[in-house]
């Protein structure tokens, strides 16, 4: 290199949780050549003019944990690598995405580093890492650099392929529950939340509960108003005209001033007329809009817009959406009573009512003021961001209209890793949630299973063939299996899981050096031990880590944790110190496999009786089926469950149901055969 | 003739359960005997020649013009399809006046009929041209217009079996189920659980296959392109043949399908571009086009899908055989029959020019001449009904794809080569689900069974309760008629419903409540008020005053109740109003909500009132009589048949049925006051009757009876009872000669030392009724204040007075007799009279005002 520059060597999209952050992440290789040896104080200027081209990176709190953290940093040293990180998140602010993640780390290569940031949309990512290069380029060879015109094409894709203002509220709503989120489509605002049969969709303020037919009745303007009416709704009274003749006549019943609009919710509403030849005006530029037109009694007032959320008021703003303010703690409660029954009569579960009246603190039938008109899938941004006063969570409404209290979204995942025996345990942890009856699907090294049915026969030991699972309605409960690789070079499928397993860590049994995997005392590089928390790392505080006892690396893990541990090992010694402690550990007892529960002995069977471990009691068969059996437990199955599971499973039999125990089936509701 | 009032009668009604246009016809002179014009039935006929025989159904009659009317309007609307049968005409008491009733299925059809059954009289009258062809087309086509499509018909005649009620909503196809709160929507094959989001998705093909594709349901590989030469890089990548088509499409426009070339590829992609703006490139699966229904999670209907074809025979040409196929009088223009004509257009010229032929080869005898790549009925397709033949796994595909999608009623497009074995096991896929299928192909296919899918739409929407009790989407409706006691009776049956947890739904004459709001004032009696309380979402429960106005104008806003009631008929009330002039007249009409009583209903009728209790024998249901007197022979006939009855015995309101006793006692009935005002037991009697007809438990029939108040604030003008200066003040709206019966009867039960009374007379009730009243007052009371309410609808000022002096006339009680001007002034001037322990009834007649001007004086004295 003769010239200072920074070459991408290398890119990974990290969709899921990885070794870095829970959040998706882009992991970029960078060589940055003889930079190395120049570090940021030893270029003249740059410092100043990061500073003052990116006057935001004075938020930055890197390093110091303060503002300024970062921009001091500069003026004291640090690498290029660790420049762009700081550059690109800086960039993705200005283009309107969120506050990200960056992390920058060396490998065992001299120059190169591992450079890692939020991944809010892949597409943005990129350009603004390409961007972020350009403009790092440019300030370290003193080149002119117009941030405004090098950014313009960020914003816009971010313009055209984020998620719209409106969706984040809710996603962050989401987020803030606990509930997962996957969005469905590039620049779209379709989300998933919660994962397979628990799951929920929306489209912006629409969702998986908003009637079509309610949104086709609320676009029908004169008969949502007529339904409205019926209901008692004060809605102003009117009616469809041919003509212009006509829409005076009307006017003419109604009485001056009078509103006219197209009966199909079209742009075109004018109000206040006072006069036919207003009227005929008017009528003129709405009939041009292919539907009917309505005139309508001029509501004296203001208007209002009121957001119902599952039939309960969420916000309400006065005025336009671009001068609206927040009035929802003014609202009457007769006029919130009549904008949720006006909501259910149309049939919406989500409904943005408009409303004019004089004063929205009093009752409509006391002022003359009225519902005109019921709109699905409302805009939210004039309650999250109103021109004055209070923003409304108008996210958390519509999380908390699909999700009850206490619904988390999430059916019970069960993420599998570790350097051998993954597949086995996986396979064998399926096969106790299929005895419940549960509709599991399984993405292992197998193929991918949904309930005995293998929909997939290749490797489905991966992020794509997981994420199938949690995408899929009919999956109740779903086994993922996630080998280092997928860790380190996918993420996981799943934002957190029930039940997280590592078998073992074995490095001389694997090899990831794709990856610059180095011994777990290099704080600075990647290490095994970070690669393989991670699968501790995402488990629920109400679920429980499986892990191996029996080797020293895996039980290591035990203090990462937010949930229970659930150690397992062949050798009672190993699993000593946590049965003293009153734990739960999964281990084996005069020849028998059992669950031990502080000092409780739960006795499951007869090593021998598992086909899996067969005569020759192999020592990874022996613990892959300890593995399963503690996952099983976590899970809270049923002793006869997991006894018949660890009995049945790798027989080759018509139906294993018919071996459940005679009591567990009449648990499960299930006629005997016998 | 005169044809004036045309009426719709869209509910049950005087005449019949059907729905019918109604008009007042009066003939001149000749007219009511058609015999007597020469020749006017021989033109008639050559004019209408299907017409039927003209034979009036009260076979006595004369056949007058406005028979002829009648059986043209009929026949008229029978020759243009429309399944209607029923048709009446009745002279009124006025000579030559006749009511001319005729059914319709479609309201507009049916006045267009009248309309021009009318033209055909006259114009058989006066020996014009009638233009009969032109009539029936105008009359079948608006029919075809405004009746509902294929797709919702079957819905809502699944509906109507099951006895759910159905109320369109709009001249289109958006129709309401059921009622109140458990009222459902459909439109064609959209139902209100149909999701918005679950169509959206449905819409975009490529995130549908992405989520078939999760849900390990086999989709064909292929991706969105961007240009001509993307499409062909794309087919190189799937492998061919391919498919190229909009990504949004819909009715098989811009589709390409089994491309083998690149030029086919190209022209393809341009085809499908000019459509829509994203185009697909995808596998081509080879094999039949299917078309599986799913509805909730069942497999209810598949059918294959065949491309319009024609058959060589050797000596037509292509285009003739066209025109053979659509001879066929199952091909039609349109939607409305099984199959649609085949069109010979470009498409089809390509499609003929690829196998080598024009519009003008003559295929060989055998040879198939498929005209179109895709199957869709609306192209000329046909449908073979495959049901039989789905294998499970199959089935199991196509609904995990709807599940997927997140749609209740989904069309699942797969293409394969036989439904007799699973998509993996022939290479076959799910290549697109359609929210809102059409269902004509299952409905009626071409070839094979039709398919009972409205059935199990409905079956989704309404399933059984656990009990395997199906489903019909009603709510409790009471139907309260009579004349007096109405609405007392109606919030005492609503206070029930509420003490059993419902959320009622009330029509009466002076409002609609919901959950005791008000919602519309004024008259409110009438069938529009009826359902627009049936179609409210938080009514749980229906009290439906039903007068005789809106039953007379319209029929009724219900198709049955649960329960009529009916308080009285007594002397009557408005009589002489829309021909109805007898008591007897009132009871036709009234009886016509006993007459619509559910199979499994009952009828409430007080057996103390003759023209009441004999309404008995109309009641499909059962029948609880009630009377306040045990022995009175109806009831006690009743009573010893084992059936249900309600009377007073020993201070008790007694509910008996055979030995089976049941005792709410009156003094926990404040209403009653401790039993003495009889009106009000015998409302009480009413509604307790009706709340045992529905199965309601006895504690809360009696909590609702106990807490039930009558004051001016809850029961305005309903026997509100004040004191004023230690006298006692009754206000009452009562206006006829029953209501003053029951009141006097009432207010003798109370000690008084003098009695006053203060009346007017409503300026529409017949001359003698006005009278009646104060002959029934002249005997209980001893002062009488006159004075003239606010409208005396067309009579001269001091008519009203006058008639309510000659009613004094005969009394021997009455010492002191006043006309004052105005209500207030009358009710001041009874005021000035009272002493501590007299008692005044005041017949108020504008309610609130006059309640709240009692309430200013009670406050003004202190």
């Amino acid at each position: 290199m003769s010239k200072k520059d920074i070459i991408f060597l290398d890119r990974f999209s990290l969709r899921g949780p990885s070794i870095w952050t829970y959040r998706p992440a882009i992991e970029v290789w960078i060589d940055i050549g003889e930079l190395e040896d120049f570090p940021s104080n030893k270029i003249p200027g740059l410092a100043e003019r990061l500073a003052a081209w990116l006057p935001g990176l004075v938020e930055h709190r890197c390093s110091y944990g303060e503002r300024g953290g970062f921009l001091r940093r500069l003026q004291e040293g640090t690498w290029a690598g660790h420049i762009l990180e700081h550059i690109v998140l800086e960039l993705m602010s200005l283009a309107g995405l969120p506050d990200g993640f960056g992390r920058t780390r060396e490998t065992s290569r001299r120059g190169v580093y591992k450079l890692v940031v939020s991944n809010f949309h892949e597409e943005c990512t990129w350009l603004a890492l390409d961007i972020g290069r350009a403009l790092l380029l440019a300030a370290i060879h003193d080149e002119a650099f117009d941030l405004a015109v090098a950014i313009a094409p960020l914003r816009d894709k971010v313009e055209r392929k984020y998620l719209g203002p409106s969706t984040v509220a809710i996603v962050q709503a989401a987020e803030e529950r606990g509930i997962p989120h996957i969005r469905l489509i590039d620049g779209g605002n379709l989300v998933q939340f919660g994962y397979g049969a628990a799951m929920h969709r929306i489209w912006t303020a629409e969702t998986d509960r908003t009637s079509a037919i309610a949104e086709g009745i609320a676009r029908n303007k004169e008969l949502s108003k007529e339904l409205l009416a019926a209901a008692g709704v004060p809605a102003p009274e009117g009616r469809a005209v041919s003509d212009a003749d006509d829409a005076c006549a009307a006017a003419e019943e109604i009485g001056y001033p009078v509103a006219l609009k197209s009966s199909n919710g079209g742009r075109g509403v004018f109000i206040d007329l006072g006069s036919a030849a207003e009227v005929r005006k008017a009528y003129a530029s709405a009939s041009e809009e292919d539907s009917g037109v309505l005139v309508e009694r001029s509501i004296p007032g203001s208007e209002h817009r009121l957001l119902i959320v599952g039939g309960k008021l969420a916000a309400a703003s006065r005025g336009n959406v671009i001068a609206a303010c927040d009035c929802t703690d003014a609202v009457h409660p007769a006029n919130a009573a009549s904008a949720a029954l006006a909501a259910r009569v149309v049939g919406l579960d989500i409904a943005g009512i408009d409303l004019v009246c004089r004063d929205i603190g009093l009752p409509l039938a006391e002022q003359d003021g009225a519902v005109v008109a019921v709109n699905a899938g409302p805009g939210l941004l004039m309650h999250l961001k109103p021109g004055s006063g209070q923003p409304r969570p108008v996210g958390r409404a519509i999380v908390d209209h699909l999700f009850a209290a206490g619904e988390t979204g999430r059916i019970p995942v069960v993420g599998v890793s570790g350097s051998r025996g993954k597949t086995a345990v996986a396979r064998l942890v399926g096969h106790f949630l299929y005895l419940v009856g549960q509709r599991v699907g399984l993405a292992c090294s197998d193929g991918l299973f949904l309930e005995r049915r293998q929909m997939h026969k290749g490797d489905a030991a991966n992020w794509a063939d997981g994420r199938r699972l949690l995408l899929n309605r009919g999956v109740d409960a779903a086994v993922i299996e996630n080998g280092g690789k997928v860790i380190l070079g996918e993420g996981l499928a799943y934002e957190r899981c029930q039940v997280g397993i590592v078998t073992n860590v074995l490095p001389a049994l694997e090899d990831l050096s794709r990856w610059d995997i180095q011994p777990n005392d290099s704080e600075l590089y990647t290490t095994w031990r970070s690669t393989y928390r991670t699968q501790v790392d995402v488990v629920l505080k109400s679920g429980a880590a499986v892990l191996n006892a029996a080797d020293p690396l895996t039980a290591d893990f035990a203090e990462l944790c937010d949930g229970e541990v659930i150690l397992f090992a062949a050798d009672s010694a190993a699993l000593a110190d946590w049965r003293a402690a009153g734990r739960r550990c999964v281990g084996v007892s005069a020849g028998r496999i059992c669950l031990f529960n502080g000092g409780n002995e739960i006795r499951l069977c007869r090593l021998g009786d598992a086909p899996t471990i067969g005569k020759s009691k192999k020592a990874e068969d022996v613990a892959n089926v300890l593995a399963a059996a503690a996952a099983g437990w976590a899970l809270g199955l049923s002793e006869d469950i997991l006894v018949t599971g660890i009995r049945t499973h790798g027989l080759d039999l018509a139906d294993p149901f018919t071996l459940l125990p005679r009591r567990a089936r009449k648990a499960a509701g299930v006629a005997s055969r016998f | 003739m005169d044809v004036s009032r045309i009426r719709a009668l869209r509910g049950p009604n005087l005449w019949s359960r059907r729905t019918a246009i109604q008009a007042i016809v009066t003939c001149p002179g000749d007219e009511t005997v058609i015999a007597n014009l020469p020749g006017f039935e021989e033109r008639l006929r050559a004019r209408f020649p299907e017409l039927g025989d003209l034979i009036p159904a009260d076979h006595l009659d004369t056949v007058s013009m406005a028979h002829a009317l009648e059986f043209a309007a009929l026949g008229l609307q029978a020759q243009a399809g429309c399944p209607v049968t029923f048709s009446r005409t009745t002279e009124t008491v006025e000579p030559g006046v006749y009511q001319v009733v005729v059914e319709y299925s479609e309201e507009d059809v049916g006045s267009l009929a009248f309309a021009r059954a009318e033209e055909l009289c006259r114009a058989a009258l006066a020996d014009a041209p009638f233009d009969l062809a032109g009539s029936l087309a105008e009359l079948r086509e608006l029919d075809e217009d405004i009746r509902l499509g294929p797709s919702t018909a079957s819905i809502v005649a699944a509906a109507q079996a099951r006895g759910i009620p159905i109320r369109r909503l709009t001249q289109g196809s958006l129709v309401q189920l059921g009622w109140g709160s458990r009222q459902k929507r459909i439109q064609a094959a959209e139902t209100s659980c149909t999701s918005v989001v679950a169509e959206a998705i449905a819409q975009d093909k490529e995130l549908t296959k992405q989520l078939l594709h999760a849900a390990g349901v086999p989709v064909p590989t292929g991706r969105p392109v961007e240009d001509e030469d993307d499409a062909w890089a794309a087919a190189r990548e799937i492998d061919l043949p391919v498919v190229v088509k909009p990504q949004d499409g819909n009715q098989g426009k811009g589709i390409s399908v089994n491309l083998t070339s690149e030029e086919q590829v190209r022209h393809a992609y341009r085809l499908a571009a000019d459509c829509r703006d994203q185009v697909m490139v995808e596998k081509y699966l080879p094999g039949h086009d299917y078309r599986l229904l799913v509805v909730g999670d069942k497999l209810i209907a598949a059918a294959r899908r065949d491309p319009p074809l024609v058959i060589g025979d050797g000596s037509h040409t292509v285009s003739e055989l066209v025109a053979i196929v659509n001879s066929d009088p199952r091909r039609s223009a349109g939607h409305a029959t099984s199959l649609t004509r085949i069109r010979l257009d470009e498409i089809a010229l390509a499609r003929l020019a690829e196998q080598g032929y024009s519009a003008d080869s003559v295929p060989a005898r055998g040879v198939r001449v498929v005209l179109r790549n895709n199957a869709n009925l609306s192209t000329g397709g046909s449908a073979t009904d495959v049901t039989d033949d789905v294998h499970p796994e199959l089935a199991a595909a196509a609904i995990a794809a709807a599940r997927t999608v997140g749609l209740d009623i989904a069309g699942i497009d797969v293409v394969c080569d036989t439904m007799l074995k699973p998509l993996e096991a022939q290479g076959g896929g799910i290549v697109e689900v359609n929210a809102v299928p059409g269902l004509r192909m299952h409905l009626d296919p071409s070839f094979g069974k039709g398919r009972p899918v409205g059935e199990a739409i409905i079956a989704m929407l309404y399933p059984d309760a656990p009990g395997g009790k199906p489903d019909n989407g009603r709510i409790p409706l009471v139907a309260v008629t009579g004349t007096n006691g109405k609405t007392t009776t109606s919030r005492l049956i609503g206070r029930i419903f509420e003490h059993n947890g419902l959320r009622v739904g009330m029509t009466s004459t002076d409002g609609i409540y919901v959950q005791n709001q008000r919602i519309d004032d004024g008259d409110c009696s009438g069938p529009r008020s009826a359902r627009n309380v049936l179609a409210h979402p938080d009514v749980d429960a229906a009290v439906l005053e039903t007068a005789r106005g809106g039953l007379l104008r319209e029929g009724l806003g219900f198709d049955m109740c649960d329960v009529a009631v009916v308080t009285n008929i007594g002397l009557g009330d408005h009589l002489g109003l829309s021909y109805i002039t007898t008591v007897h007249d009132l009871a036709v009409i009234k009886r016509v909500i006993v007459e619509n009583v559910a199979p499994a209903g009952a009828a409430v009728l007080n057996a103390a009132d003759p023209v009441v209790a004999a309404m008995a024998r109309h009641c499909p249901g059962e029948i609880i009589f009630f009377a306040l007197d045990p022995a009175h022979p109806v009831l006690a006939t009743h009573r010893a048949q084992g059936k249900r009855v309600v009377y007073v015995e020993k201070g008790d309101i007694v509910c008996g049925e055979g030995r089976k006793k049941n005792r709410i006692p009156l003094a926990h009935v404040p209403l009653t006051r401790n039993g003495t005002i009889g009106f009000q037991i015998e409302n009480a009697m009413a509604a307790v009757a009706t709340a045992w007809a529905l199965g309601y438990g006895w504690a809360s029939i009696a909590a609702a009876l106990a807490g039930f108040v009558n004051d001016a604030a809850s029961a305005p003008g309903r026997f509100n009872v004040f004191d004023y200066q230690g006298a006692t003040l009754i206000a009452d709206y009562g206006h006829n000669p029953d209501a003053m019966l029951a009141l006097v009867k009432a207010v003798d039960s109370m000690p008084a030392a003098r009695r006053a009374v203060v009346i007017s007379g409503a300026g529409d009730r017949r001359d003698e009724d006005i009278r009646q009243q104060t002959e029934i007052l002249g005997a209980a009371f001893d002062d009488v204040i006159l004075y003239e309410d606010a409208c005396q609808r067309g009579r001269a000022s001091g008519e009203v007075i006058a008639l309510l002096r000659a009613g004094l006339a005969n009394s021997r009680r009455v010492a002191h007799v006043a006309a004052i001007d105005g209500e207030f002034a009358a009710i001041d001037a009874a005021l000035q009279r009272l002493g501590k322990g007299d008692l005044c009834l005041i017949l108020i007649d504008q309610v609130e005002a006059a309640l709240a001007h009692i309430a200013r004086r009670i406050a003004e004295a202190g």
